[in-house]
């Protein structure tokens, strides 16, 4: 039976769906300092670079980062490349971004590497979406929003504007909410329209008597 | 006796006509294998081994510096030809050693008349962009390098090294003056190195 609150007057909710709390649904982030940073264009060139200003414009690109980390888009700029920098990319066009087990797909998005790995993500779109395949490979959290930032220290998303969620049974609507990547949990200090399915229980099974164990 | 003096004399002056002229055409044979042109075995307008020549602007500053272990001009078309070829550029109006480009190759020829000079085999350009914290280098198995524009083209295969950036592709077009690629024909990709 599926509970509905039509606009809960809620100042802070902390939303912990069944389930989200163990951790272990939400494939753990790797840091990877060692694999480099890897770039190509597609077959659309239009390659350029200018070492004076420390900026490179490419089209049809595809970065990658080891085998969990890749970003590719229509267009890309970066600047701010130099050495212990690798550089804010600005992506235009079919968006499509993956890190550890985080889908992101947008509009446009600006791109931070530092330090040799992906610290900060922005991403637009009307909508931009992201989603979560969780350990449980049933089990993938989503959602949508008009931006998403991903915030590596925190390890969080935070979602702006007209966001949707759903971990696949319950539906949250409101203006802005933070997911926490670790644990699958979502927070969000804005009024909040939801829909809570709750989890089927399972009756636990008979226990054979003995009159009709044999 | 006075006429066998006289006789003497000429003798001795003829064997060494003789002996410079033998010691000319054999150098000549020596460094054949050296020349860049079968066609042009004929002769140099001029040839030289292990040269050096300093280019100076109208100011008297060093604009470029050019060594090789052989240069020649061809009597044909005028171009010089010149092996293994280290060339120290000074960009216009600087004369800062650490800014300076350095190109390396195995050989390089410059057409009468031309800016342009053809650069082949293990061709490297070393140098730093004039707003660069960091040293670039080009490589490429050719380039044209434009004198006067500073523009280098290659078709080939290049590789790019920048501030802990790679970048390579096939067919380039940089301007190390500028310190910018305009242009890769194919096959761009890079890496931002941990």
């Amino acid at each position: 039976m599926a509970r509905f609150f039509p606009d809960r007057g809620v100042v802070a909710v902390v939303l912990l769906f069944a389930g989200a709390l163990t951790s272990a649904l939400a494939a753990s982030p790797t840091l990877d300092k060692k694999t480099p940073i890897d770039w190509k264009e597609g077959e659309r060139h239009c390659f350029k670079a200018d070492f004076n200003a420390g900026t490179i414009t490419l089209c049809d690109v595809t970065l990658t980062q080891g085998a969990s980390t890749r970003i590719t888009a229509d267009n890309a700029s970066a600047k701010g490349l130099s050495d212990n920098n690798n550089g804010e990319w600005l992506l235009t066009g079919k968006v499509h971004i993956e890190f550890d087990n985080v889908i992101l797909d947008a509009d446009s998005a600006t791109v931070t590497f530092a330090q040799d790995r992906l610290q900060k993500v922005h991403v637009k779109g009307a909508p931009s979406r992201f989603s979560q395949q969780l350990k449980d490979p049933s089990r993938r959290n989503q959602g949508r929003a008009a931006t998403i930032d991903y915030d590596s220290q925190k390890d969080v998303l935070n979602l702006m504007g007209d966001t949707w969620y759903t971990d696949g049974r319950n539906v949250v609507e409101t203006a802005a909410f933070t997911y926490n990547l670790n644990d699958g949990s979502i927070f969000s200090s804005e009024r909040v329209k939801g829909t809570i399915q709750p989890e089927k229980r399972v009756p636990a099974p008979r226990t054979p008597d003995r009159a009709t164990s044999q | 006796m006075r006429r066998w003096r006289w006789l003497l004399a000429i003798a001795v002056v003829g064997l060494i006509v003789a002996g410079a002229y033998f010691a000319g055409t054999s150098q000549q044979a020596r460094t054949a294998g050296t020349k860049p042109n079968d066609a042009d075995t004929a002769a140099y307008d001029y040839e030289a081994n292990t040269v050096t020549v300093r280019q100076m602007d109208a100011n008297g500053q060093l604009q470029y510096e050019l060594e090789a272990q052989h240069i020649a001009q061809l009597p044909q078309n005028g171009a010089v030809t010149a092996s293994m070829l280290t060339m120290h550029y000074d960009p216009p109006g600087q004369h800062d050693e650490s800014r300076r480009w350095k190109l390396t190759a195995d050989s390089a020829q410059l057409p009468e008349n031309s800016d342009i000079v053809a650069l082949k085999g293990h061709v490297v350009a070393r140098g730093r962009p004039s707003k660069s914290p960091a040293v670039m280098t080009f490589s490429s198995n050719s380039f044209d390098y434009n004198l006067k524009t500073q523009v280098l083209i290659t078709r080939d295969d290049f590789r790019a090294d920048w501030a802990g950036n790679r970048f390579s592709g096939r067919g380039l077009e940089a301007n190390i003056q500028r310190g910018t690629i305009e242009k890769v024909e194919s096959n761009a990709n890079g890496q931002i190195l941990p």
